[in-house]
This record gives structure tokens, sequence and C-alpha cells, in this order.
């Protein structure tokens, strides 16, 4: 390799950025999505579940109740307030036969339906049990929203029945529960928020790496050779090694400042309280500062790697079109590795500590989650960085070719 | 100031099919010359020029620009060279003078010597009157004159110029028979390719004739009429042609 000129590392570093800059395309995909757009769609969905869970909430349950015993147990159960005093809209559609009550649950003209047996007085009397058919449609969404609320009060009606049993025979409730459990979570909300953003984070900050990296090394690679000017920087004296530097610190730079722009973006948006239910778990946690540049120092090779193998593909692309056909392979091998934060049970070791992508996402989950291993971490940076610089090598070596150069 | 020696170029296919774009080529060109090199589309013009100007590495043979070679002194012959082809296209989102301005600090020159370089050539090629419009928004002809202007820059002894009134209308392929003809009066070495023949009979000290990758004539226009005996610089190509099909077996 010659002897780099940082002075033209510089020069070209700069117009890059100035010439990126200046480009829509690039504002809208490097600052306008990030701070504005993914946000705001977040929240768009986010209020959209929350007023149909809302709705759902208003609006009367259709119930369907076939009782053969004619009592009316069951039903006015359901009329009567809760623990709380809250009381349950439900609206009852009776019928006399199983089968036009099984008709009605698929007509989806009740929710779920009820049917209770002739002999359930007799049971009662008789202290023995009765058997209460629930039914439903499981591919309705609303079933698994409505189910627990129908258990509940049919449990509770059990359950008042079972302890009048008891006391008539002189027994407590005790001497059904001979052992009664507790529970004790010691996770501070502080805890639990960091365990929420050490899944979620990771993920985002290498999904948004590559995405971010993604259009600026189309343009300035393909994009340029279909514009010409690959050749025009080619004829001046910087080397290719110091074009390539450029241009790869150029799309570290898109990389960096996208990724952070839209994490900025959110944390602007819940320290608002536009995340309301969201901003209550994430803003009780308190990333120390020195978890924060430990998190950027790892991000850095990372974004690095993903910023090298772009590259070398926009610049071994004959054109933009050709260009984006590779980005989508990217993407996919890029998100199921980051995709490690997510998934409980996969623990930091030294094995995973060398594999990319999946290193990362789990040492800034390891670093988020307060449960830091130095060792770890640091295989994990060298590894990165060790990848990072491999790739770069390589795309020095493939912007060499003439074969790639003129590949037109 | 510019010496071809033996040079090929062998290009290698899918399939491992070679093809010799380039075949033992040798000219030479003199400070205060325009060289020409003449061929129809596929002879291996811009494969040579672009072999002048280090983009491509010869398979076989020599390129000196003053002393420098291209193998392995590249840096030294492109701070030699100023480039202008069809292909070198301008940063349409930088203004003319920003353009200008960055070939000029890559080529390292001095802050005051760049600014005095960019007042002489803006003035000279009447371009201040959109110096601070960007590049996508100039005309033809006024993107001709920025291309000029930064292969001017660094005052470069030796001009490689690839077809460079391609596709330009008549008064943008003037701003470029203008440049030729003041480069050549100030004494550099112009090499530049076209498959205009009246071009070349207007601007061309030497020419040679290119056909498949080989020059088969060399020498001034009224030598290389004289030797191949032909009326019109044009009917040498059917010249050629014709005597590659009597070389083919049936």
């Amino acid at each position: 390799m010659k002897k780099l000129q940082l002075r033209n590392i510089l020069l070209i570093l700069h117009k890059e950025i100035i010439d990126m800059l200046r480009d829509k395309r690039t504002i809208i995909g490097m600052i306008v999505v990030p701070i504005v757009v993914m946000p705001l769609l977040s929240l768009g969905m986010m209020g959209l579940m929350m007023a149909e869970m809302k709705k759902l909430e208003e609006k009367p349950i259709i119930l369907g109740i076939c009782d053969n015993s004619k009592t009316n147990l069951i039903k006015s159960s359901f009329e009567e307030p809760d623990q709380n005093g809250n009381q349950m809209k439900v609206k009852f559609v009776e019928t006399e036969d199983e089968e036009v009550l099984r008709q009605k649950v698929i007509a989806k003209e009740v929710m779920i339906g009820i049917i209770i047996p002739e002999h359930l007085e007799d049971n009662l009397k008789a202290n023995t049990s009765t058997q209460i058919i629930l039914v439903y449609d499981k591919s309705r969404p609303q079933t698994d929203a409505i189910m627990p609320k129908v258990l509940n009060i049919i449990r509770n009606l059990g359950n008042s029945i079972r302890d009048e049993r008891l006391k008539n025979l002189g027994l407590s409730e005790e001497f059904i529960h001979p052992l009664k459990l507790e529970y004790e979570d010691l996770a501070t909300p502080k805890k639990m928020g960091a365990f929420i953003i050490g899944m979620i984070l990771p993920y985002m900050l290498l999904i948004l790496s590559v995405a971010g990296a993604s259009n600026p090394a189309m343009d300035l690679t393909a994009g340029e050779k279909e514009r010409g000017t690959l050749e025009t920087i080619l004829v001046s004296p910087a080397s290719i090694e110091e074009i390539t530097f450029g241009k790869f610190f150029t799309i570290q730079f898109a990389s960096i400042i996208s990724t952070l722009l839209i994490l900025l973006s959110y944390f602007v948006f819940l320290k608002i309280g536009l995340f309301a239910s969201m901003a209550d778990i994430y803003l009780k946690i308190n990333i120390p500062l020195t978890s924060l540049i430990l998190i950027l120092l790892l991000f850095f090779p990372a974004s690095g790697m993903f910023s090298a193998i772009l590259l070398t593909l926009s610049i071994f692309a004959k054109s933009l079109k050709e260009a984006q056909s590779y980005m989508a392979p990217i993407m996919v091998l890029t998100i199921f590795p980051a995709m490690v934060s997510l998934l409980p049970g996969i623990e930091p070791s030294f094995l995973l500590a060398i594999i990319p992508v999946v290193n990362v996402s789990l040492s800034i989950k390891m670093i988020i989650t307060e449960d830091f291993n130095l060792m770890l971490y640091t295989v994990t940076f060298l590894s990165s960085t060790i990848y990072a610089i491999l790739c770069l090598l390589l795309t020095i070596n493939i912007f060499k070719r003439e074969s790639v150069l003129f590949r037109i | 100031m510019l010496k071809v020696q033996n040079l090929y170029k062998t290009f290698e296919q899918k399939k491992k099919e070679k093809i010799e774009a380039v075949r033992d080529v040798s000219f030479n060109v003199n400070p205060g010359e325009v060289y020409g090199l003449l061929g129809p589309n596929g002879a291996g013009k811009t494969t040579i020029l672009r072999m002048i100007s280090t983009l491509l590495k010869p398979t076989r043979g020599e390129i000196f620009v003053k002393e420098f070679n291209t193998k392995d002194s590249s840096l030294d012959v492109k701070r030699n060279l100023g480039f202008l082809s069809g292909s070198t296209a301008l940063y349409d989102r930088l203004t003319a003078e920003e353009m200008v301005k960055y070939f000029g600090n890559l080529f390292g020159l001095e802050k005051q010597i760049l600014n005095q370089r960019i007042e002489e050539i803006f003035s000279l090629l009447k371009m201040n009157e959109f110096r601070n419009i960007r590049c996508g928004k100039l005309s033809t002809g006024m993107k001709q004159k920025v291309s000029i202007a930064r292969t001017l820059i660094n005052d470069p002894p030796l001009l490689v110029l690839d077809e460079p009134t391609a596709g330009l209308d008549v008064l943008s392929a003037k701003n470029i028979i203008d440049f030729i003809k003041r480069s050549r009066d100030k004494g550099k070495a112009i090499i530049f390719s076209t498959h205009i023949m009246s071009e070349a009979e207007y601007l061309c000290d030497r020419v040679g004739i290119l056909h498949k990758g080989k020059i088969y004539y060399e020498g001034t226009l009224s030598e290389i009429k004289q030797k191949s005996k032909v009326e019109h610089l044009q009917d040498i190509f059917f010249l050629l042609e014709e005597q590659e099909s009597e070389k083919t077996p049936a």
C-alpha cells in the first residue's frame, strides 16, 4: 500500500459529506425519515392499538347462552359487579338449541357461547361437578381479549360455590390450599426498563446502522459509476486507497449520524410524553455515561464493518438498480444475528463474542442490563475491529480491480 | 513528453475468453504537438488513453509521461496529465467553482496559487457568470467548460482527451477545439482520440490510424494519405476492413 495522504482523505470526505447533504434523497433517508417519520409511524401504530383496545373495552361483550338448566345462575353472575366494583358490559343472546349457538359463534353474531347442561341444579345439590362448555372461534382477534374476562367470572362463581360447600362442611378455604404462593419480584422498575431496552436497543442500533449506510454507499459508488464521476476522481492524484477511505468514512459518518438521530428522536418523543405508556418503563432507566461510551465504542467497528461491506457490494454493481438488489440480502443477513438480543436464554460467551453482529448485539445487551464482563467486551471489540479492517482491505482490493471499476 | 512502447492490453471475458484490445502499439507525443488517435468504435482508442491516464494497467509494454512510468509512478503520471473524456462527468451537486477547487486541492495546489489559477481559467473560458451555479443546473456547453477548467487546474504538460467533442453541439465542440489549439500554442503535448476525420484534419499535427487494436499508419496527414494511397482519410478504414476480410478464409 502506498503512503496515504491524510489531506486527500479529508478532502474527499469533506466533499462527499457536502455532496451527500445536498442530496434530497439522502436528507430524507438520513434525517427526515429517522427523526420524524419513524417515531410518528410508531406513535401512529401505538395510538391505533390503544384506540382499538379502548373501543373493545367500551363495546359490550356479546355472549350467547344456551341454559338447559333454566337456573339463570351463570347469566346473573355476569350482571354482578366484580371485587373492584366494576360492572362488565354484557349483552346476552339466548337460545335453546346448542347447535344454533355454535352457528351463531361461527357467524360472528356472538363472541363466545356458553352451554349449561340440564342437570346443573341437581349437581349443585349433590355437591358434584358440572361441565360448562365455552364455544368460541380462536381465529377471531377479539377472542383472546374477551376470554380471560369470561373465565374470570365463571371461576369466581365456581370459587364462591366451593367456599359455600366448604363452609357447610365446617372447613375453611385453607383445607384445599395447603400450600399458598406469594410472588416477590425483586426487579426494580429501573431494572425492568434496562431488561426491555437491553433487548430492543442492540437490535435497533445494528439494523439502523445498515439502513443508514446503504443509501450513501450506493450513491457514492454505483451512483457515481452511473453518472460518470467515478472516472473523474480516479484520474485525480488521489490514490485508490485514499478514495476508498474517503468514501468509507463518509458512509460510516452517515450510518452513525442517522442511527444517533433516530435514537435521539425516540428519546425526545418519550421525554415529551408522546409514548406515555412506554415512557413509564423507559424513562425509569438511566444509562450511565460510561455505558454509553462503551456502547458507542463498540458501535464504531460494527458500523465500520457494515460500511465496508456495503461499499464493496455497491462498487461491484454496474448500476444503482443492481446495487439496490444487493442491499436486501445484507439487511436480512443482519436482522437475524442482530435478533439474538431479543431471544431469551442466550448468554454472552467467548464463542459468541467472535461471531460478527451476534457479538455486538449481546455485548450491548450486557452493558445495558449491568451484567458487564470486561473480558467478553474486549474480545467483542477486538474481533469486530478485525472484521472491520478485513472488510476494508477487501473493499480496497475490489476497488483496485479494473474488471469491477469498468464493469459497465 | 509521452512515450508509448510496445503496448498490449488483453481483457479476460467470462469463460476465460481473451480479447486483445491493444496490440503492439508504440508512438511518441512531443511538447507543442497534437497527436490524434483515429479509429472507428471498438478500435482500442479509449483503452490506450485509459492506460496512459493509469486507469487501466497495460498487459505488456510501457508508457512514460515525462520520466515517469505508469507502472510504478502512477501518482506522478497523474500529476502531469489532464484527462478529459465523455465519461469524466461533473458532480451535479457542487458548483462550478467548488468542482474546480476540489480538484485543485487534490493536486496539492497552495491556496493562493489555486485561487489565482481559478481566476485565470474562469476569465479565459468566460465562466464567471455561472461559477456559483451547481453543475447539475448548467447547460452542456457550460458543463464542458467546467470539465476543461478541471483538466487545466494543475497546468499539466500533457493533455489526454478521449473523444472530447462526442455528443456535443457545434458551439460546445468549438469550446473544445479552441481549448486544444490554445493548449498546443502554450507548448502542451496533446493526445486526443476521435472518429470525426474533419476534426483530425483540422487539429492534428500527426495521427495514428488504429484498427482492431493496432496502429497501421502513423505520420502527418499528407504522409498517411501518400502511404495508403487514399484521397480521403476515412477511406483508410474501408481499405483496412477489406484487407482484413481478404485475410480471413471464407
